[in-house]
């Protein structure tokens, strides 16, 4: 019988070429849009953290006054120096990330390549173990590394074939500024998108390229080329100020193992902060710390900005309006072939058997326009990725590109949309007398 | 084969209440020939609407094929409208962009029929009535005679027991109106119960029986007997 | 006089009739907001960053010798690149208004820093006194810097006082107004040492056109370049194109010292741009959904409303036969649609504030004008009896002999 109503919907349809099409149009613009937005949004939403082996947990740590700061889900973004390296030198309980991001000239030894630009990520060895960059050849630093400072580098492959055409990178030596490293990895790029591990600068860019161990700092002195914040002032005469100061630039991760080994780091983490309020240090005296998820992270951080929910918001109305469009359409197209309708009706076809025809006639309509609407939305999406990219100096926008879920929420949305549209007109014309036709057609 | 006794329809709108039946009574047995004939409003489409399963009634009882028609679900009145009863309409109702084989094939379609028996039956259909060269056209390509003669094959491709005509000459010149009554009386002759409404006493005159209806009310009874002059029934 | 047949008509397809009125409700309320927020958002693209955009180029650099001198480097740079016939101004600065990065501080009028001691945040320059020509900014009281007055911090901390300029914003806000040349603010950095200010700028722009409180207020130190990585450039140009500038310049910067990078050349308004961008992108989604929702919905109209006459086909036959006018069977769907667009547009209004507020508390947008969804609820009106005049005309064509036909 659905064959029967389906050659019936082709008919109907041809029949009425400029009024099917402009059902699709309405449909199609309506389900695009929508499914454009949604696709920022579930962009902008993803936590890319999700698919990783252990849970992180952002560490923040309330030291400064109540009154000041804190914007971030009652704390700073970042911690300081001084309490980073502590928490990274007690090293006991679970993974322990440490880190900043910087920036260097990289320099190979081959003197005919250019000097570049890089990002670089100062960090300690459970970074990789955390994150999961996936390595090509090499290995992270060792333990001891994170203790007793070395010059090693994990370079990312990008990196190592413009420094080493058509080498092996790993074993090479790299310089980063003044200072040489040899590299120990080489790893595929790192870009997850958001880059929830460093929300500071921006929850999209192209990620670093270059990384090295966090015991560095106060050997190379390399310096912060992410945010530093602070809630006094301070004078800053040398590298050591710099690092002995209350400024907060340097984001902290914990994972656990096992629930005990979270207890035992909150055991230390309160022990270290009564420590520091009685040394004076601290001068909240509530001071504490938080461990937040990288979803709590994301949403801390404002990561899906606040147009993103308008234009799903609007989006979403503007799909209502185009299916009451469609609804008065069909309900002009479906009354207009009431007469037909009355004499299936004379010839035994049952309200039911009716109402399936022309929904089966509204579904067709909704999926050519879910179709439709999804070669639109990925339109739309190349034109804001055009306008994004650009201002934010990204090469491939993650943003911009239709979140795979949209292969499922398209025609989804599609369907239900257009039957939504169907539904009462459909009812109308199969509980419409058929014997009100009958007489004068 | 047809049985109403006392059915009362009544129309509302918003301010008058419009009696199109009253208390009407009829009886029509297997096989006969039975012409509805009465004035404009006098309740002849009622009937017809009501006698067809197309329209409620508000009250009395109706038999077809001895079953009881009152609170039959839409799908039950849907199952016998198609397999018991063929309609055939004053203005054909055949549907436009169908062809003349798949109008004959609507009811079949909702019969259940597979493709190779809705075949077999349509080709029949069109057999009969002298249009198997046609099945292929649309019915605008016909003149108004083949169309009522389509219509008559799709009422008849389902081999109801009972045939409801609503004026099916009213829309034909009187040589097509010759051929389609000539028609009727035959597919009557073969078996099949045949009402038919009509306002031209001459084809009343056709019938076995005609019923007069005035005021929602049969108002009287004619028994013809073929070839004889009109033997006059007290009404009941 | 048609106003009652009209009103009857209405109640009789309560279907049609809703259906046309919600579509009309939602299209006002919606176009109404989006046509706010997009004017509120052009306005935000093309607020003055206080300076002559064009023909400025920033330029970002990144030092990495491990000799390296930031003072000695830059005024070599900037003494060479205005030798250049088609460079007039160089400036070494940490930041221009709209560069998206910077740094700023906390000022106050208060010499003592307590709890009671109330700050202002400003975007803090540190600049030669090249700036105000360079960048083009109008000091519109007191002067500028001279070149004696520029040093580094530590010189300048050891200052009776130490001198500076200010945007009006930022002086409204210290001060309640704008000439205040000769007043004291004070920073945290520099405890009881005043900093006196020696011109004003009416207006100056942060960094950050987007900071709530702070994209207004700046402050600008007579400061030499420190020894950090990182330097910026501000190059005024005069009739040369970017590319021949980009050429020019990387030569003429790779020339007085090959160890370091060239991280950023950009054109100023393509600088400016970027702050801008999820703006550019909102402001091209609303656009388009605004085209696409008035494409639907006149389409869909005009569709609906060809359906209307056809069904209606007899009728109007009926009327025509018993003596309507072609002109009254047009005027009787003007009517007809007009009384309908204007039951809408009055029940538009307050969804369409509605939806506003709704907006508001997703975003920071001020409230809406009921002129909007006023005008575009006329807009809509006129466009749409536009747009029934052609089945209306075409209704008007029945023949009245439709009336007595049965077919």
């Amino acid at each position: 019988m659905l064959s029967y109503y389906f050659d019936l919907a082709i008919r109907s349809i041809k029949r009425t070429p400029f009024i099917s099409a402009l059902m699709i149009a309405a449909l199609a613009a309506g389900v695009g849009m929508t499914v454009t937005m949604l696709s920022v949004y579930m962009q902008l939403s993803h936590d890319p953290a999700q698919s990783l082996s252990k849970q992180p947990y952002a560490l923040q740590l309330q030291s400064h006054p109540a009154s000041q700061g804190g914007s971030y889900g009652g704390a700073m973004r970042q911690l300081t120096y001084m309490d980073a390296n502590a928490i990274q030198r007690q090293r006991n309980d679970g993974a322990t990330v440490v880190m900043f991001k910087s920036s260097f000239a990289a320099i190979s030894p081959n003197t005919e390549i250019d000097p570049q630009f890089v990002e670089g990520r100062v960090t300690t060895r459970d970074f990789f173990e955390l994150f999961e960059p996936e390595f090509i050849s090499g290995n992270v630093w060792s333990e001891q590394v994170d203790l007793e400072a070395d010059f090693v580098a994990v370079i990312t492959e990008s990196l190592a074939r413009s420094l080493y055409p058509g080498q092996e990178a790993v074993g090479q030596s790299i310089t980063l500024n003044i200072s040489e490293y040899r590299v120990i990895g080489v790893i595929k790029d790192f870009a997850p998108q958001p880059k929830y591990y460093d929300l500071n600068n921006s929850a999209f860019d192209n990620g670093e390229s270059v990384f090295v161990p966090f015991s560095l700092t106060p050997i190379a002195e390399i310096s912060n080329s992410g945010n530093t914040n602070g809630w006094r002032a301070e004078v800053i005469n040398s590298y050591e100020d710099f690092i002995n100061s209350e400024y907060h630039w340097i984001q902290v991760w914990k994972a656990f193992d096992s629930p005990s080994q979270r207890e035992s780091f909150d055991r230390w983490m309160r022990g270290y902060i009564d420590e520091q309020r009685e040394a004076g240090r601290f001068p909240n005296p509530d001071a504490s710390y938080f461990l937040r998820t990288s979803e709590e992270w994301l949403e801390i951080n404002g990561v899906v900005v606040d147009e993103s929910r308008i234009l799903v918001m609007i989006s979403a109305l503007f799909l209502v309006v185009c299916i009451i469009n469609t609804i008065g359409l069909l309900l002009g197209k479906f009354l207009k072939s009431a007469p037909a309708i009355g004499t299936r009706r004379a010839l035994g076809a049952s309200q039911w058997q009716i109402f399936l025809q022309h929904i089966v006639e509204v579904s067709i309509i909704g999926f050519a326009g879910g179709l439709a609407g999804l070669v639109m939305a990925s339109l739309v999406l190349s034109g804001l990725d055009r306008i994004l990219s650009s201002g934010m100096g990204v090469s491939h926008l993650m943003l911009t590109q239709l979140h795979w879920s949209m292969w499922l929420w398209a025609p989804a949305i599609a369907i239900v949309s257009s039957v939504a549209a169907g539904l009462l007109p459909a009812w109308r014309i199969c509980r419409m007398p058929p014997s009100l036709y009958l007489k004068i057609q | 084969m047809l049985k109403m006794i006392g059915i009362n329809k009544v129309y509302k709108t918003d301010m008058i209440e419009t009696h199109a039946l009253k208390s009407f009574d009829l009886t029509v047995d297997r096989g006969e020939f039975v012409t509805i004939t009465g004035p404009s409003g006098s309740g002849k489409t009622t009937f017809l609407n009501i006698a067809g399963l197309l329209e409620p009634f508000s009250g009395g009882s109706y038999y077809l094929n001895g079953h009881d028609m009152a609170g039959l679900s839409d799908n039950q009145l849907a199952k016998v409208r198609n397999e018991q009863i063929g309609f055939i309409f004053q203005g054909f109702n055949l549907i436009p962009d169908l062809s003349v084989y798949e109008n004959v094939e609507v009811p079949l379609r909702y019969r259940g029929f597979k493709r190779a028996e809705r075949k077999e039956r349509i080709e029949e259909a069109l057999a009969m009535v002298g249009l198997s060269a046609r099945a292929k056209h649309l019915p605008a390509q016909l003149s108004g005679g083949q169309q009522q003669r389509v219509a008559i094959a799709r009422a008849m491709a389902g081999r109801p027991a009972f045939l409801l005509a609503d004026e099916p000459t009213g829309n034909l010149d009187s040589v097509m109106a010759r051929q389609v009554m000539d028609m009727l009386e035959d597919i009557n002759a073969k078996g099949t119960t045949i009402v038919m409404v009509t306002h031209d006493p001459d084809l009343a005159r056709r019938s076995q029986r005609n019923v007069h209806i005035v005021d929602g009310q049969v108002s009287d009874y004619r028994q013809f007997v073929a070839g004889e002059s009109t033997v006059e029934v007290e009404n009941a | 006089m048609q106003i009652i047949p009209t009103l009857n008509t209405l109640r009789r397809n309560p279907s049609t009739t809703i259906l046309l009125m919600l579509q009309a409700i939602l299209t006002i309320a919606i176009v109404a907001n989006l046509s706010a927020l997009i004017v509120d958002r052009i306005n935000d693209i093309n607020i003055d960053s206080g300076i002559n955009e064009e023909g400025l180029i920033v330029l970002d650099m990144y030092h990495f010798a491990e000799d390296f001198n930031g003072e000695m480097t830059l005024n070599r740079d900037i003494e060479s690149l205005t030798q250049l016939p088609s460079i007039s101004h160089v400036s070494a600065t940490n930041q221009v208004p709209f560069s998206g990065s910077g740094s700023s501080g906390a000022y106050s009028i208060q010499p003592t820093s307590s709890d009671e001691t109330t700050y202002v945040n400003a975007a803090t320059y540190r600049a030669d006194h090249y700036l105000a020509e360079t960048l083009g900014l109008n000091i519109s009281h007191g002067r500028s810097f001279t070149a004696e007055e520029v040093m580094t911090f530590d010189e300048a901390a050891e200052q009776a006082s130490i001198p500076a300029v200010i945007s009006g914003p930022l002086a409204e806000e210290a001060f309640g107004r704008i000439n205040v040349v000769g007043e004291v603010m004070y920073m945290p950095e520099t405890g009881d040492v005043p900093i006196e200010i020696i011109g004003v700028a009416e207006t100056f722009m942060s960094p950050w056109p987007k900071w709530r409180g702070m994209s207004e207020n700046s402050i600008w130190f007579a400061r030499k370049p420190s020894n950090s990585n990182f330097k910026t450039l501000a190059i005024r140009t005069e009739g040369i194109s970017y590319a021949e500038a980009q050429r020019l310049i990387s030569e003429t910067i790779y020339t007085n010292d090959r160890s370091r990078v060239i991280v950023g050349f950009e054109n100023y308004e393509q600088m400016r741009d970027r702050q801008f961008d999820i703006d550019h992108a909102l402001l091209f989604s609303l656009s388009l959904i605004i085209v696409l929702l008035i494409g639907v919905i006149s389409l869909g109209s005009v569709g609906m409303a060809v359906f209307n006459v056809e069904r209606r086909t007899k009728q109007i036959g009926t009327r025509r036969a018993l003596g309507a006018s072609k002109r009254s069977i047009v005027s009787l769907f003007c009517l007809e649609s007009g009384v309908l667009l204007g039951v809408s547009l009055v029940l538009a209004v307050p969804v369409a504030m509605l939806l506003n507020v709704q907006l508001m508390n997703m975003i920071s947008i001020d409230s809406m004008s009921v002129v909007y969804p006023l005008g575009v609820g006329l807009a809509l009106i006129v466009v749409s009896l536009i747009g029934i005049l052609y089945p209306a005309l075409k209704a008007s064509l029945v023949p009245p002999s439709v009336a007595t036909r049965t077919l």
